[in-house]
């Protein structure tokens, strides 16, 4: 069975790919339902449930939590708790110390033995880390990480899995985390540690669905800015910024490059940007348009009260309170 | 070239299409700039012949521009700068017409005789134009300059002509022989009907604005009918002001008896003023009060300078210049 969360469903029915996703097609993703489409909000993947009964030993890892662009990615993998033995001879490893090509395969044995080997994702898009980020009061990014972890593994429970231990890569205080996953899970034995993904095999499994996932998003980004979405006829916007997004932290070069490119300075960055981050507040901060509200300070109430002149003159209240003023030129 | 952004009529609009398409026969839309009756300062006007009506309309040109900035944001991803929006509105040539044949009338107070209407629109041109001279003009504003010829097109318009009938005196000598005499009794006249037209509470009281200020003075109570009344007609008179020279607007209201709304007005000042100065004089005991306490005790004790002053004040100054030294003559 195949569970999929509808929250990416795409209206685009135009099926020609866009050269730029042709690439990353070669080596489809199952997480990403259709790659044509622009992500525009955060949504779950679950490979086919294994059928071999239980109990499971379930990992958990992350991709791209500091990235300036593009989405995070949270991954879990599971497998029987008898399949351990199996699992240390397939080659997961944490997934920072791979080339991406051997990824792209240790993925492909991840969905090798559906019957005992399956994993999740969760897709958190740009624009929901940064408004979460930016909300009062605000969802900082653990929280938003520690919801993605909770919602994976409750919906592994859901679709019939018996978990007995799961490990965690460490978030924040080890102890406290420990502590509050046991708390939402009672009879699952949580170990929550630093570098997880080299110790557990399974957790080194779950980051390597996660880096997988991520970077298929990030290379074969889709713009929705510039997306037509499949209508004819919408004016779409032609694109201001540049292709060359680098590997989207703030401090490779390309990136910032493509960060100092891409300001619109009325319309600021497309979706793709973490507009929480320092980096782009500043780079809106000095090079933006700055944001006056003009409710702030009493300019209007002044001006309320200033007498008029010239073609004000004695303008009838009612032409003065809508704003109404005769012109000389145009 | 400026973009603007506006609401045009649909004859307007249609005459414009007609004319992109080639259409010679279409009359051409020019705008005239000419003296605002109520300012007398230059501003835009188009006169323009409808399709359906030989008869031609008289166009205002207004913008509406609130006091905050604001900008236009467009499809295709351009942003104009200046967020007006132009509107243009018919009005009433009469009231173009009025300070114009009045300038001979302010003159000497004299009626004059009765004349054919383009002697005595040329007339009252020239005087007028003299009259306004340079003081209609902003400095700094080129668009403010008077135009002797634009003045003139609106003289030509047969819109104008018969407007004259009802703001002039008309004698019919022959029916191709019509002579016209200006006459501040038919203006004052035209005007009261104007404003009989707009005393209607369904007619003002579309406007926020107006129901906002009745409803300021108090006269949307009960018990307040008769005033309420009055105030209809005085917001009548405000809009007509609008297109009229203030002093006329001042002739206009004289005529209107207004005694009972202003009593209550006056009165409805008093009672604030008296109510503001009595919080005043509650601030400013409260005030006082706070002083006294002041004097006999201080709230907090000799206060500690911060770590710098502190430290200067240990510094050796054995050898220095006195800072006041600095000050006085070189020997």
């Amino acid at each position: 069975m195949e569970r999929q969360d509808s929250q990416a469903v795409c209206r685009h029915t135009d099926q020609r790919m866009s050269s730029k996703s042709s690439e990353t097609t070669e080596e489809s993703v199952p997480s990403i339902p259709d790659p044509t489409c622009p992500l525009v909000a955060s949504y779950t993947y679950h490979s086919p449930t294994p059928s071999t009964s239980g109990p499971y030993i379930l990992g958990v890892d992350e991709a791209g939590r500091g990235p300036v662009l593009g989405p995070m990615v949270y991954g879990v993998a599971y497998c029987p708790a008898a399949y351990r033995e199996d699992l240390e001879n397939l080659g997961f490893a944490d997934s920072k110390t791979l080339n991406s090509s051997t990824r792209s395969s240790l993925l492909r044995t991840l969905c090798s033995d559906p019957a005992n080997l399956a994993w999740s994702v969760r897709i958190l898009c740009p624009q929901a880390i940064s408004s979460g980020m930016l909300r009062k009061p605000p969802t900082n990014l653990n929280r938003q990480a520690e919801e993605a972890t909770v919602l994976l593994i409750r919906e592994v429970i859901q679709s019939g899995i018996q978990l007995s231990e799961v490990y965690v890569d460490a978030l924040g205080p080890i102890k406290t985390y420990q502590a509050y996953l046991s708390s939402q899970f009672p009879g699952i034995n949580f170990t929550v540690e630093a570098k997880a993904d080299s110790k557990h095999k399974i957790v080194g499994a779950a980051s390597v669905a996660a880096k997988v996932t991520r970077d298929a998003w990030v290379e074969g980004w889709i713009f929705e800015e510039t997306h037509s979405n499949g209508e004819s006829g919408r004016a779409v916007p032609v694109q201001t910024w540049g292709d060359e997004l680098g590997s989207g932290y703030p401090s490779d070069p390309k990136t910032q490059a493509w960060i100092r490119n891409s300001l619109d300075p009325t319309f600021g960055f497309p979706s793709l940007v973490r507009f929480s981050w320092t980096t782009i507040k500043v780079a809106l901060e000095k090079s933006g348009h700055d944001v006056e509200w003009i409710d702030d300070g009493q300019k209007s109430l002044v001006k309320a009260f200033e007498t008029s002149s010239g073609r004000d003159k004695h303008r009838c209240i009612v032409a003065r309170d809508l704003g109404i003023k005769n012109i000389g030129m145009l | 070239m400026d973009m603007n952004v506006g609401v045009l009529p649909r004859d307007v609009l249609d005459t414009l299409l007609m004319k992109l398409d080639g259409d010679v026969e279409a009359s051409s839309l020019r705008f005239l700039r000419l003296p605002h009756p109520r300012t007398g300062i230059p501003s835009l006007f188009l006169p323009y012949k409808s399709s359906s009506r030989q008869t031609t309309t008289i166009l205002e040109v207004q913008a509406i521009v609130p006091p905050n900035e604001r900008s236009w944001i467009m499809s295709e991803g351009t942003i104009i700068g200046d967020g007006k929006l132009l509107l243009m509105t018919p009005v009433d040539p009469a009231f173009l017409l009025i300070p114009i044949l009045r300038s001979i009338y302010l003159v000497d107070g004299s009626y004059g005789t009765f004349r054919p209407a383009d002697d005595i629109l040329e007339d009252a041109m020239k005087t007028y134009f003299a009259s306004l001279g340079g003081t209609c003009a902003i400095k700094g504003d080129p668009s403010s300059q008077l135009s002797q010829s634009d003045l003139a097109n609106l003289c030509s318009l047969d819109c104008v002509h018969t407007a004259m009938k009802r703001i002039c005196e008309v004698k019919e000598i022959t029916p191709e022989i019509i002579v016209f005499r200006y006459s501040p009794e038919c203006v004052l006249e035209y005007l009261r009907g104007k404003v009989t037209k707009l005393w209607k509470p369904a007619i003002l009281e579309s406007s926020r604005t107006v129901v906002r200020g009745l409803a300021k003075d108090g006269l949307m109570e009960e018990g307040n009918e008769a005033l309420l009344n009055s105030g209809h007609l005085k917001a009548a008179c405000d809009l007509v002001s609008q297109y009229i020279p203030q002093d006329l607007h001042d002739e206009l209201q004289a005529f209107y008896d207004f005694a009972a709304l202003n009593a209550h007005l006056d009165a409805n000042q008093k009672e604030l003023s008296a109510l503001a100065a009595s919080k005043m004089s509650n601030i400013e005991a409260r005030e006082s009060g706070k002083a006294v306490k002041a004097d006999g005790k201080k709230r907090k004790g000799p206060t500690k300078g911060s770590h710098g002053v502190e430290k200067l004040k240990k510094v050796n100054t054995k050898g220095m210049a006195k800072l006041s030294s600095f000050f006085q003559k070189t020997a």
